[in-house]
């Protein structure tokens, strides 16, 4: 991750979802995967914008953003990639405690 | 999301002694630091608790990262002093993200200073019971001696403890001497800027009382008050047991890592769940001894206050659900309901997690 040294290494141990066996079918393999995160009433909104930026590298203002889209429509958008990538994000994310889940992009 | 609920255990708001002349029931101190700076902040109106600290304490340089959790900071006193040695970087400045505020306080000061010598020649001040009476020279004094030392702080994220004394010392005689010009001039703005050094030196003073602080090398100072360490030590163990039982109160810990809940998703989710869940379960394990492993100590690195904040959110998480806090900004329950002392155990948590945030995100 991109995070400043010290902190790039709380994330914990990376999982071994990698290794899973792509079971896409191909009518959808080209579809970007996104990762959502939910609202909740117990993160403190302080924590989650911190999350966002040691965990996905986010700059301040956009991890903000994504917070106050959480706190304020109950969901935000906030990473996008390939399967495998979005699985990271969503491990490191419940790691943190996060409400955060994936799906393929409609 | 929630913001943090409560004022954290043992702290007051702290007051500070601007009350107009003529106001207020003369009870408290309104004495301006005039002349010599005292330089302790317990002088400054800390919390009356800190008098209970022992002397032990009293020295910040003198930590002993070894010192295995003294319970008695957590009976007798606050837990670490408010003394502050010279030179000792100690605390997370409120301005990591807004240094310009140093600056903003020394402007104030100095148009204070001007107006009071310019326009208001013969303003003094006698405290209301009868005590010390500050003449116009004396109320000058404090304004350029508040000057005098912000020069030397002005520039510096990162403040070193003695700075923050200083710059709460200048905050607090602004605050005092500007409520005493508002007073006699009836000026809003004047009143406005007095509200505004006022609240600047609450802030001063939250920061020395930082649980966690940066101590500029990548290691944090912590520094919990009365209570905190063993209820820390007391969530932690139950923490370990649901753990270890891998119950349903756990749910909040391992949301579903897939989709709307569809067959497919669900699907998904398990198999998400089957590759993820016991790596998951082994951080958290890990993350949970890390700090009871450190609880009795006075300075730890970035992993390890990670791993406090990340163990007590989860602990939040999880007391949550039992507490029934299933929305936003859901208010407390009566101090007289049952429920009210667990909810002051999880606001308290929320404290510590979020100044575990804020000097974290120091680091970035």
């Amino acid at each position: 991750m991109t995070g400043a040294p010290g902190v790039s290494a709380m994330a914990g141990t990376s999982p071994d979802v990698l290794e899973r066996t792509e079971t896409d079918e191909s009518s959808s393999l080209d579809r970007p995967w996104v990762v959502i995160v939910w609202n909740d009433p117990v993160n403190l909104m302080e924590y989650v914008t911190f999350v966002f930026q040691s965990v996905l590298g986010l700059p301040k203002e956009q991890a903000t953003k994504l917070m106050l889209d959480v706190h304020h429509k109950g969901r935000a958008t906030v990473a996008s990639g390939t399967r495998e990538r979005c699985e990271l994000d969503v491990f490191r994310l419940h790691e943190h405690g996060l409400w955060a889940t994936m799906e393929q992009d409609s | 999301m929630s913001v943090v609920d409560a004022p954290p255990e043992g702290e007051h708001p702290w007051f500070i002694p601007v009350v107009p002349p003529d106001g207020g029931d003369g009870s408290a101190d309104q004495r301006p630091h005039t002349g010599d700076r005292d330089p302790d902040p317990t002088h400054a109106g800390g919390d009356p608790e800190s008098d209970d600290d022992h002397p032990n304490d009293d020295h910040p340089n003198d930590d002993h990262p070894n010192d295995p959790g003294d319970g008695t900071d957590d009976t007798d006193g606050t837990d670490g002093s408010m003394a502050v040695a010279p030179g000792t970087i100690l605390a997370w400045s409120p301005w990591a993200e807004d240094d310009q505020v140093p600056r903003r306080l020394r402007t104030a000061i100095a148009s204070l200073a001007h107006r009071l010598t310019e326009d208001l020649p013969e303003l003094s001040h006698q405290n209301p019971d009868g005590g010390q009476r500050f003449d116009h020279g004396r109320l000058v004094a404090a304004l350029s001696n508040a000057l005098g030392a912000l020069s030397e702080v002005i520039d510096g994220r990162l403040l070193e403890g003695d700075d923050l004394v200083t710059l709460l010392g200048a905050a607090h005689d602004g605050a005092v001497i500007s409520a005493i010009m508002a007073e006699a001039t009836g000026e809003p703005s004047t009143a406005f800027q007095s509200d505004w050094l006022r609240r600047t030196a609450e802030e001063v003073h939250r920061a020395m009382w930082r649980r966690f602080a940066p101590l500029g090398d990548g290691r944090f100072r912590v520094r919990l008050r009365r209570g905190e360490r063993a209820l820390v030590g007391r969530v932690l163990t139950e923490q370990q047991r649901r753990l270890t039982d891998d119950g349903p109160e756990l749910a909040p810990l391992f949301p579903a890592g897939y989709g709307d809940g569809d067959p497919e998703s669900a699907e998904a989710s398990a198999e998400f769940a089957a590759l993820t869940r016991s790596d998951l379960m082994a951080g958290r394990s890990s993350a949970l001894e890390l700090v009871q492993g450190t609880l009795g100590e006075r300075v730890i690195d970035a992993a390890t206050l990670s791993a406090w904040m990340r163990t007590l959110n989860d602990v939040r998480l999880v007391m949550a659900t039992e507490l029934g806090i299933d929305h936003d900004d859901q208010p407390p329950p009566a101090p007289w309901d049952s429920s009210f002392p667990a909810w002051r155990s999880y606001a308290v948590l929320g404290n510590l997690v979020h100044e575990a945030v804020l000097s974290l995100r120091t680091q970035l």
